[in-house]
């Protein structure tokens, strides 16, 4: 019998490889956000004097941002949670830890996602399988999650990518149920999060009232097929390359049929996206991959600097464009060009607080 | 057998499926069986494999139960299953040449009178695409091909 524990360490190590040198984004969809003009609400503003700081679980963070969860579980991925905490923190931004399946496996594995000991007021970010839920009770679940001293936790539903993976789950059968059970059954508040492929409105609309919030985590940016097709040499995989909602699209499915908070994530890179996503209505804009990328440079340290210039050009571009808050950008006028406004508008997803606006202009 | 003689629609490359995020399925359980033409074959594949002789479409059926090997003759398509042919009317549907699974789920999708095909060159191919066209169908929640026929999509122009 294969050792369980053992192959889900080497895949996380495996994964972050494949991340760092093999080309696993997306080739030719986008994120749409290209798609998104804001507009200006009055006179620049000096970034100074721009606050971007949100309220999340009650406490005051620096900026709607967030580090999505990415490793844990292979005892060398400690120091890259480690260090992205303590950046995390320095800074004031929560983060997310990768899937805790392996500490599931072997609870002394547990320490690697356990970054409180090094960053304490950080608002941490646990990660579950949506699939494993029905392996796991709900008692086993708020066990691995005060292990960590978890904050909230995201359930990752990721069929796209369990299809294409050579061990993949592929029985989604009452995993909804399960979800809903989960959302209602533990203390901490649960995101449902994808992995790349993204939240259409039948499935927001389906877990509205049951989670948190959700994180799109669209098309755009990782393909975690992509990453699975590397692994498996491309079995399956290739022809699902492009498969996937685009993440500002993702968002506003989601925004028109969940009333809680939405995420963005999927290919968020720049100050600009995370500007045109607040002015869609999500409430955090999340980012992975260039995270890690300065982690693996430079460690904590390069994690602080990248975030905070990410975090100063969020500010100047706000102020740029007249706003001087997170409330004020949340209500600016914005253009929505092709081929973004067909989508919408085929897909009946335009949310209410946009067409008054006038939502579209198309060509 | 020439590719004019069928009816052979354009890319469908403008289309894209809605992504499930929440299948309430297992990718085991996708049933893909189709009922084809007004003669009402049952095929356990929805993908034709065409072939220009009709002796070895026959003896690819015979070798390989439940691939659906096909001649078009006329206005009407002969398909052998498991070595055996059974002639159906064209004028009933259309066929369209796709290059993988999930092509031949969007042609399946977007009209219920097409029937996917791949020329016999692509025989080798054929377990994959059906792996895709199965994995098209879990990842927008169909559990048969009615179901796929209602799954939403959406378009893009150019």
């Amino acid at each position: 019998m294969p050792d369980e524990s053992r192959e889900t360490q080497s895949r996380k190590i495996e994964h972050i490889d494949i991340v760092l040198n093999k080309e696993t984004q997306y080739r030719s969809k986008t994120t749409l956000f290209e798609c998104i003009e804001v507009l200006p609400g009055g006179q620049r503003i000096n970034g100074d004097d721009v606050d971007v700081s949100t309220a999340l679980l009650g406490r005051r963070i620096a900026a709607p941002i967030f580090i999505s969860g990415m490793t844990g579980g292979h005892p060398a991925t400690y120091e890259i949670n480690k260090n992205i905490a303590i950046a995390a923190s320095r800074i004031g931004i929560p983060m997310g830890v990768g899937s805790q399946r392996a500490m599931y496996e072997k609870q002394d594995l547990a320490y690697t996602y356990d970054v409180k000991k090094v960053a304490g007021d950080l608002i941490l970010i646990g990660n579950m399988g949506a699939t494993k839920l029905l392996k796991y009770d709900n008692r086993k679940i708020q066990e691995m999650l005060d292990l960590i001293n978890a904050d909230m936790l995201a359930l990752h539903t990721n069929p796209a990518q369990e299809s294409v993976q050579p061990e993949g789950d592929i029985d989604f059968r009452g995993v909804y149920s399960r979800i809903c059970e989960v959302g209602k059954g533990i203390r901490q508040p649960v995101i449902l999060k994808e992995v790349g492929n993204g939240i259409s409105k039948e499935v927001a609309k389906k877990v509205d009232g049951k989670v948190y919030a959700i994180d799109v985590q669209g098309a755009g940016g990782t393909t975690w097929v992509g990453v699975e097709t590397y692994r498996s040499r491309g079995a399956y995989g290739s022809a699902f390359w492009e498969w996937g909602i685009p993440t500002a699209l993702s968002v506003l499915e989601s925004k028109s049929a969940f009333h809680g908070p939405v995420w963005a994530s999927g290919g968020i890179r720049t100050p600009s996206d995370i500007v045109k996503a607040v002015a869609i209505g999500a409430d955090m804009s999340g980012m992975a991959k260039p995270v890690l990328v300065s982690e693996r440079k430079n460690g904590a340290e390069g994690v602080y600097r990248y975030l905070d210039r990410l975090i100063a050009d969020f500010r100047n571009e706000t102020g740029s464009l007249g706003f001087s808050s997170i409330e004020e950008l949340k209500n600016a006028k914005i253009r929505i060009s092709e081929p973004l406004a067909s989508l919408l508008e085929q897909r009946g997803a335009a949310p209410k607080n946009l067409e008054d606006r006038k939502l579209f202009e198309t060509a | 057998m020439k590719e004019s003689q069928t009816s052979v629609h354009s890319s469908r490359g403008e289309i894209s499926f809605v992504h499930n995020a929440l299948p309430e399925l297992s990718l085991g359980e996708v049933d893909t069986s189709f009922i084809l033409g007004r003669e009402k074959v049952e095929l356990k594949f929805p993908l034709l494999v065409l072939f220009s002789d009709r002796t070895e479409a026959m003896k690819e059926s015979s070798a390989r139960r439940d691939v659906p090997a096909a001649v078009v003759e006329g206005g009407s398509i002969e398909v052998f299953l498991n070595g055996s042919g059974k002639k159906i009317e064209l004028s009933g549907f259309k066929m369209e040449n796709v290059g993988d699974g999930i092509e031949a789920a969007k042609a399946l999708r977007i009209d219920d009178g097409i029937i996917p095909f791949i020329e016999k060159s692509k025989l080798e191919n054929f377990d994959l695409f059906i792996k895709q066209l199965r994995i098209a169908m879990f990842l927008t929640d169909s559990r048969d091909i009615n179901a796929l026929r209602k799954a939403p999509i959406y378009t893009t122009t150019g």
